[in-house]
Formats: structure tokens, sequence, C-alpha cells
């Protein structure tokens, strides 16, 4: 992700990264960045929470007009019952990473026989 | 009330990790040896256009879904697309089990038309963009992905852009 926001910042087009990965950004080094420390699959904001939704994303787009040189900034929101929801979720799991096929991958077979309809 | 901070992840550090465990391919993130180019903004955000990507492999029910072996395609993703017809395909499938509930978690649908109605967005592109992360060569990001998302904001003509990672 930081690849491509260099590329097109480099090119004239302001970017900015909405990410939970600190150290991933950090290794990229951004143009502009808003770390919000929720757990991945949660970069915009709390599951089912409307609000929190537009506040992070509000938030984190105010960074277009107040970032003046390249930075990540830290987002002040917390959310201890998302990351205790996701330790009680993975615990005694392994990795669940799915194999590399090269086949599209449906969520579900409703959706390829959406998309193979001729 | 007292309120312990969860410390940032080390995500690189516990994916190498994992990697290394399951027998898996080195996975090599990106790392800058500059820093980055600089693009103030010509306009204010509330008089700007903007455009988003995200790499969670987000596609609409009836479009094709991705592939986990380095997919450099992409998808246009129409800004009034209903939310529940949005879906994932990617490989960390169990950072998305909330998100294919509810894709608000990852792909704002909901939060930026409100920020365009509230006029704290000036405009949003028709059609949002979306990849796969998680692609192992940066040479085919370079020469394949760029190019497909630079095609695609080159008719869209935004000011702005918001990368939304997975």
């Amino acid at each position: 992700m930081c690849l491509i926001a260099r590329y097109f910042e480099a090119k004239g087009l302001p970017t900015l990264i909405l990410g939970s990965a600190l150290d991933i950004l950090q290794a990229g080094r951004p143009p502009r960045a808003q770390f919000v420390n929720y757990p991945l699959g949660f970069e915009s904001g709390r599951f089912q929470d409307r609000d929190n939704q537009y506040e992070v994303v509000a938030s984190a787009l105010q960074g277009f007009d107040t970032i003046k040189t390249p930075k990540i900034d830290t987002l002040p929101f917390e959310w201890q019952a998302g990351w205790e929801m996701l330790q009680a979720r993975e615990r005694g799991k392994s990795d669940q990473r799915s194999e590399r096929h090269n086949t599209p991958q449906y969520q579900s077979e409703e959706d390829r026989r959406a998309a193979e309809k001729p | 009330m007292s309120f312990i901070s969860q410390p940032p992840t080390q995500y690189i550090a516990q994916t190498t990790d994992t990697y290394v465990k399951l027998g898996f391919k080195p996975y090599q993130w990106f790392e800058a040896v500059t820093g980055p180019a600089f693009t103030p903004l010509s306009k204010p955000l509330s008089e700007s256009k903007l455009a988003m990507i995200s790499t969670a492999g987000t596609y609409v029910q009836g479009q094709v879904a991705y592939h986990y072996k380095d997919d450099t395609s992409i998808r246009a993703i129409p800004n009034n697309t209903p939310t529940d017809k949005i879906r994932f395909s990617h490989i960390m499938g169990n950072y998305l089990i909330e998100a294919r509930q509810d894709p608000l978690t990852v792909f704002p649908l909901d939060a930026l038309r409100r920020l365009k109605n509230e006029g704290l967005v000036g405009e949003l592109s028709d059609n949002y963009l979306s990849c796969m992360g998680g692609i192992y060569s940066k040479n085919r990001v370079m020469t394949e992905l760029i190019p497909n998302i630079e095609k695609a904001l080159n008719q869209d003509q935004p000011d702005v852009l918001l990368l939304v990672p997975l």
C-alpha cells in the first residue's frame, strides 16, 4: 500500500493511508498516514458501529488538511473490546491464511453463480 | 475507570514467524530506503474530489472475485453500491470475518457519503477501486497493478486519494 501511495504522490496526487499495521506503515514511509490501533479488518471503524466508523474516517481525512510534511499520525481511538473479541476467537487456532490458489475465490457459491451468469 | 492501552501489534515479526513455522516462502514487506515525495493539496479537502483504493480484495456481487496468487487486477466499485453487495476475497480471510457481515469496517462507503453530504469532502469519485494485498512480487506491483490503478484514476481525475489497506 505504501508503494502505491508513494507512486501516486510522486505523480502529483496527494495520498493518505488509513491503516492499522503501524510497523508496516513505518517500514513503507508513506507521504501521509493515519494509524488507528484497531485489529486488522477494522481500519474504517468498529463492527456495526456507524458513529465510530464515521468518526474514524472523518478524523483520518483531516490529515489531508493538517499533515504538511511526510508523517504517520496516530488517531485517538482505542477499542479494548475489539482486541478481546479477536483474542477469544483466535485462541488455540493456527494461522488460517488461505492457500494461494490461482482461481477466483468467491465469498459464496451464490457470488460465483452471479459472476458466471452469461 | 482504568483503561489499558493496547500496544501496536508487530505484524511483520508475527507473520514472519508464522510463515517460518508453516514452511511458507518468506513475504517481503516493502521497506522504503528514502523518504516519500510530498504533494501539497491544491485546494482544501472540502473542495476536492476524493478517490479510494481498498486492498482487501473487495468486489461487488456479480463481479469476478480475486484469486490468491499475486492477482494484479483491480475492480471498480461504484460509490452507490449497496453495502450488502460488497464482498471480499483475500488470503487473510481470518481478518475479514466481521467485515463480511459489516463491510463498512474496511470499506467506508457510508462514512464517505456522509462526509460529502456534510461538505467536509467536496466530491466523491463515481467509482472506488480495489485490489489484492499481499502480492509477493514488487516488480509485478510496479509493472502490472500500479498501471491498472493509474489508468482508472486517469479516467476519474481525483484531487486526493485515500488508501485503506487490510
